[in-house]
């Protein structure tokens, strides 16, 4: 999260998947020192693997970094379980050492580190830029600023900061610079959306017409709406990632395949899956409120444009375990 | 906490990475997969990191799969296999199950109708073999090499009336029949002239009296040998078979300047032991477009078992025979469509085989059955 305060674009707050927000929360064994529960032929080995030695880094070095992201994650487990050694010592060769270690080599100024960088990652960084933009010129725009970024041209309290210390290994490092040229282009859209004059901009919603006109809504009306919300917030992450990705952002059943690795087949079984299973809760629900089964499956054909039901809003309440629990925390 | 719409926090870059490529274990995914169903904003990014992973996957890929032979590729080598065992599959099933189509019964139909022009011929209770006249075959002195003509002409006969039993899978049996009888049929050359006349469209029918070596040779084959002709039968059948066989292909004027010739006694014995076997259908085919039915037309299709002889002529009216073929009675129509062929039950077991069922197929690919050829049920 360091490198927000020092990009200028300041985009969102990030947080760490299953970052524990306290000390206290920790399981008492992840507070003793890596090189304590590891034992030192496996850290040894981890470090030579790496390539560490070659960036100057050195061993206890290398053991903070591993105990940080350890740490932040719990092991890839779920808050407050306990790992067992084969599963730390799993969590471990899950990382992708030698990139982490390139990445923070990089952050502390390493000079042959930035040369190996330059070397492997400059091309594919800038036709990522460019891919992501549609355009060269804003491409290599973009991929400037990162560079710039992370050289740590930005200092914070006289500290250098760069964005490659947050990367902790998780997945391939042109992945995240990918991911983070993304976030950068996004939010930078985004900001500027924001600026255009109410002329230029897109009307993004027209009131329904037959709503408008009749004012308060009927009875019914109103217990479809909360029928259906009902029925979107009992719905779990994957199905509810499914409608907002197909219904609300219009992407195709192979671009969400590719997004989640399975087949274009799979998606489509699933989102009918999921649909079927909505308007069977959602008749449920109706029949709870005191409609009867006729009249439930009656309302289900009811016109959309009637219903007082921000979908956008509905789908963006996240279950209570997600980032805003643990930023209440 | 109450949930709010406004996303704050986003996972970091690292998370929608290690999410996009599939690094997060369970409980990780989870979270970031929830989060993403809730916040436009990391949709949009992870589908931009993915859609700029794209292009560079592909250039990496490309180079690997042209190197690889498309038929190394598993992924498609059941699609034209599938393709292939399905083609094959219908073309098996088509051609064994598909009933004679009306233009094949159209086809036969001329070739009957030229026998029952013949004004000269008495009218035999029972009829024999027409064979039909193929202008390709050249018609040759049969005196000169009677067995080097026999056995240019009787294939052409044979494919000629062959054809319309092939689609019917009992007359597929009998074509199986005809090859067996073949060998008995079409000896070497320089073999006797009897050995070279076709036996199975006597066994069934009296014989025309225009090939009186046809009844030779059932007599021998059915009744049991050659040794009960008459050596003057014999004798005139030496002459005769050895014109009609050598040139099979005018057969038919051959046939219509011929004395008549009484069917020999054994004859008749040996049609009712020989219509009550299963090979008895096998005979048909060369023989139904002989038969004159009482509605004045000949019969296209034939079926015999145990003691019930069926026949359809061309109009699509079903006549039954209970005296081998001697007399013809109408049954009254209990089918839809137009009778098109009669058929015995053909069964690839056939002691499981139900003795005496007897099939009719109409028009449209229906079967109807019957055990007594009186009384038709649909199948």
């Amino acid at each position: 999260m360091a490198y927000r305060e020092g990009v200028g674009i300041a985009p969102s707050q990030s947080v760490e998947v299953n970052a524990a927000p306290g000390a206290a929360s920790l399981p008492e064994a992840i507070h003793e020192p890596l090189h304590d529960r590891l034992p030192d032929r496996s850290l040894d080995e981890l470090w030579q693997e790496s390539g560490a030695p070659a960036y100057g880094l050195q061993r206890e070095e290398f053991s903070e970094i591993l105990e940080r992201i350890a740490t932040a994650r719990n092991f890839g487990l779920a808050a407050g379980a306990i790992p067992s050694p084969q599963q730390q010592a799993g969590f471990f060769h899950s990382l992708r050492l030698a990139d982490l270690v390139l990445a923070q080599a990089c952050a502390n100024g390493h000079e042959g580190a930035w040369g190996h960088f330059l070397e492997v990652y400059q091309q594919p960084l800038l036709r990522a830029a460019i891919a992501i933009t549609g355009s060269e010129t804003l491409g290599r725009d973009l991929a400037g600023q990162l560079y710039a970024e992370l050289y740590g041209l930005t200092a914070r309290d006289g500290v250098r900061r760069s964005p490659l210390d947050s990367y902790k290994g998780t997945g391939s490092l042109l992945g995240w610079l990918r991911t983070t040229l993304a976030q950068r282009h996004v939010d930078h859209l985004r900001r500027t959306r924001r600026e255009l004059p109410l002329d230029d901009a897109p009307s993004g919603f027209e009131p329904p017409a037959a709503a408008a006109e009749a004012g308060t809504p009927s009875a019914e009306l109103l217990a479809l709406g909360k029928a259906v919300e009902g029925a979107l917030e009992r719905q779990p992450a994957e199905g509810r990632f499914l409608l907002a990705a197909y219904y609300l952002d219009g992407r195709t059943l192979l671009e969400i395949a590719r997004l989640l690795q399975v087949h274009e087949a799979t998606v489509s079984r699933r989102l009918r899956r999921v649909t079927g299973e909505l308007r069977k809760q959602i008749v449920r629900n109706l029949e709870t409120s005191g409609m009867s089964k006729q009249a439930a499956r009656e309302a289900l054909g009811t016109d959309p444009r009637d219903l007082d039901v921000n979908l956008t809003k509905i789908l963006q309440i996240s279950p209570p375990d997600t980032f805003q629990e643990k930023a209440a925390q | 906490m109450t949930p709010t719409p406004q996303i704050e926090l986003h996972p970091d870059a690292d998370s929608l990475n290690a999410f996009v490529e599939q690094a997060l274990a369970g409980s990780e995914r989870e979270q970031v997969l929830a989060h993403l169903a809730a916040c436009s904003r990391c949709r949009q990014v992870v589908y931009l990191a993915q859609e700029a992973a794209a292009p560079a996957r592909v250039p990496a890929a490309g180079p690997a799969m042209q190197s690889r032979p498309w038929f190394k590729n598993w992924r498609f080598i059941w699609v034209p296999a599938t393709a292939l065992a399905t083609a094959l599959a219908l073309v098996v099933a088509f051609y064994l199950e598909r009933p004679a189509s009306a233009p094949e019964l159209a086809k036969a139909a001329p070739q009957s109708e030229e026998s029952i022009a013949r004004p000269a011929l008495p009218e035999p209770p029972v009829v024999g073999v027409v064979h039909t006249q193929t202008p390709a075959a050249p018609a040759k002195p049969a005196s000169r090499k009677p067995g080097l003509s026999a056995s240019r002409a009787v294939p052409a006969e044979s494919a000629v009336m062959g054809a319309p039993s092939a689609p019917f899978p009992a007359q597929r049996d009998a074509s199986t029949f005809q090859n067996q009888t073949n060998n008995e049929e079409f000896p070497p050359l320089g073999s006797s002239v009897s050995g070279l006349v076709p036996q199975p469209a006597t066994a069934q029918f009296k014989p025309e009296p225009t090939a009186p070596s046809l009844q030779i040779d059932s007599q021998r084959t059915v009744g049991g040998g050659a040794g009960n002709v008459p050596p003057a039968h014999t004798s005139a059948a030496g002459f005769r078979g050895t014109a009609v066989h050598a040139q099979a292909s005018r057969a038919v004027s051959l046939a219509a300047a011929a004395p008549p010739i009484e069917p020999h006694p054994m004859l008749t014995n040996n049609l009712a032991i020989a219509a009550q076997g299963p090979m008895a259908q096998a005979l048909t085919p060369r023989a139904n477009f002989s038969i004159k039915l009482p509605s004045g037309l000949t019969a296209v299709s034939t079926a015999t078992a145990q003691h019930h002889m069926l026949a359809i002529d061309a109009t699509g009216a079903l006549f039954l025979s209970e005296d081998a073929g001697l007399n013809w009675k109408p049954v009254a129509q209990q089918w839809t469509g137009r009778a098109v062929a009669v058929r015995v039950r053909r069964s690839l077991n056939a002691s499981a085989a139900p003795a005496g069922v007897l099939e009719l197929i109409n028009d449209g690919g229906l079967v109807w059955v019957s055990t007594d050829g009186n009384t038709w049920t649909m199948q």
